[in-house]
């Protein structure tokens, strides 16, 4: 029997992009993203990256996954060397480049993770989730991807290291012009962080667009096991109690001041 | 005497370098006394690390006290005749769903518990069904687990603790790895045990705004319970639950920044209703 887990997905990602990427458990997201550095390849269509097709015979693979680098769920349970710095060396030396410049994009990586150095000659199974989360994900940083695929990336994390390692990501993006992919199942999360969201649903793309657009329809999203962020909520809840506020809202800053505008007016 | 009671508990482990050599130890427990009522539905929070888990596996014997006492329905769960007992009556969620279930089709999951118990077969068959029917899956009774969601799955494996007939149910993260939708079910599922079934709830989280019908919450940090109170009373100290690496739902958040901006609204607002009342209140009087 054959399954279509992806059916007909026409994407176009520009360099630099923040996009975050969401639909109910088994709904493509993963599937998807293994796509995107050659990890699985397409039953049919095709996969590019920056114009030339990843599954020509004489596309260098190996680049690619240097160039597009996928940090996979609970990507703590892939740390194995006997310390933080080893572990996130493995990736660039693998890459074949020397010691100096291995080290030197392992402790870049650590840095830009937000590491203490103190914890740099720890074994890895000694730090907190949060930091164990964040050493893999330096791990893929210190590849020195251009895209940067993230599948749910704070799950299990406290609210504090949520809002960490999101923050840093961000910062990350914008020091580097790095794109960044955002696979979550918080509609909170995605809504403060992301320029556009891409919907999943069966294998399909649902909807595409900027947040405030793709959050308007939170109908038709808990129709397919998502919702909106619970402000969005509010908002349409305030509005029905004949405050005047904007519904399309979906961070705390603009709510508030949205209220705030509506109760003077 | 409550269905759960813990008396100045400790708990301590060794750490030890690659060849053996002990390093420290470290009190991931210290000192907590708990005394939770049949019936209630209490909530822990606290950070990574904070020993909510550690705590909790103390609950149905996986750990033991390095000191004090737990007691389970007046059991001290650290002595052998009582382990059987304790296992039976406080059962144990955890976060994947996939690492909890095994057997090929739902229902003889479901049984699973029950079987080992000794329990006569046909009993087994009346407590598969009616936990089945508890959790809302029923209609999936002849499915296989693996075609399920996550959500789904989360709901198979709370119906195989029932089954045990249990008084107590530890959910240690059962969400965290589940959309929006599939936190909602075993959410609704967890209550409805709790309200219908009498059964006592003992939900750890990160998502703040699943504890808000919680009749009690416990924050843990470093291994000791830092707060103590409903869901209002906690969640009206925004800044002290930032502290703690917590946060609050996004309801009370919002409130909390209106307030600062000068709106005189009530702190620890836990419901959409709550706020908009509060908020419509202030239009009027305008």
């Amino acid at each position: 029997m054959e399954y279509a887990a992806l059916k007909d997905i026409n994407l176009v990602i520009p360099e630099g992009q923040f996009i975050g990427l969401i639909g109910h458990t088994g709904s493509g997201k993963s599937t998807l993203v293994q796509h995107l550095n050659g990890l699985l390849a397409p039953t049919s269509g095709n996969v590019y990256y920056n114009g030339a097709d990843i599954h020509d015979k004489d596309y260098n693979k190996k680049e690619l996954r240097s160039k597009v680098g996928l940090v996979f769920q609970y990507p703590e349970h892939q740390l194995f060397e006997i310390d933080v710095f080893s572990d996130v060396c493995f990736g660039p030396k693998n890459l074949g480049l020397d010691k100096k410049e291995t080290e030197l994009r392992a402790y870049a990586a650590l840095k830009q993770v937000g590491l203490e150095d103190a914890y740099f000659y720890q074994s890895p199974f000694d730090l907190s989730g949060g930091q164990k989360r964040r050493v893999a994900i330096a791990g893929v940083l210190a590849m020195k991807p251009e895209v940067l695929i993230l599948d749910e990336p704070t799950a299990g994390l406290d609210p504090k290291g949520r809002d960490e390692i999101l923050d840093q990501i961000a910062r990350l993006r914008e020091e580097t012009g790095m794109t960044v992919v955002l696979v979550s199942h918080s509609m909170e999360d995605v809504a403060k962080y992301v320029d556009r969201i891409i919907v999943m649903n069966r294998g399909q793309v649902m909807f595409d667009n900027a947040p405030r657009e793709v959050f308007r329809h939170y109908k038709e999203l808990e129709e397919v096991g998502l919702a909106a962020p619970q402000v969005t909520y509010i908002m349409q809840a305030l509005k029905k109690s004949g405050l005047n506020v904007d519904t399309d809202i979906t961070t705390i800053q603009e709510a508030k001041t949205s209220i705030l505008n509506a109760l003077k007016g | 005497m409550g269905i759960i009671e813990t008396k100045d508990l400790v708990f301590e482990y060794i750490r030890r370098d690659e060849e053996g050599n002990v390093e420290g130890i470290t009190r991931a427990v210290d000192n907590v006394n708990l005394d939770i009522k049949q019936g209630d539905f209490v909530a822990i929070l606290g950070h990574n690390g904070s020993g909510k888990s550690t705590l909790a596996k103390h609950i149905n014997a996986i750990l033991y006290p390095t000191e004090g006492t737990v007691w389970v329905d007046g059991k001290d769960t650290s002595r052998e005749e009582n382990l059987w007992d304790v296992r039976q009556e406080a059962g144990m969620v955890f976060q994947n769903p996939d690492n909890q279930i095994i057997g090929q089709v739902v229902e003889e999951d479901v049984g699973f518990g029950p079987e080992n118990l000794g329990i006569p077969t046909k009993e087994i068959w009346e407590r598969v069904e009616e936990s089945l029917k508890a959790v809302g899956m029923y209609e999936f009774r002849k499915h296989s687990p693996n075609k399920l969601s996550g959500g789904q799955k989360q709901r198979v494996s709370i119906a195989g603790v029932i089954a045990m007939h249990p008084k107590c149910i530890v959910l240690d993260e059962p969400t965290a790895m589940l959309d929006p939708n599939g936190r909602k079910e075993v959410i609704r599922a967890a209550r409805a045990l709790n309200d219908v079934e009498e059964i006592t709830i003992i939900l750890i989280t990160h998502y703040m705004e699943e504890i808000i019908h919680a009749n009690k919450v416990f924050v843990m940090d470093k291994g000791k319970i830092a707060m103590e109170g409903t869901p209002r009373e906690i969640f009206s100290q925004v800044e002290k639950l930032k502290a703690l690496r917590l946060d609050v739902p996004q309801v009370t958040l919002l409130a909390h920044e209106l307030k600062k901006s000068g709106l005189a609204i009530p702190e620890g607002i836990l419901t959409c209703e709550e706020l908009v009342a509060a908020l419509g209140r202030l239009n009027r009087r305008k």
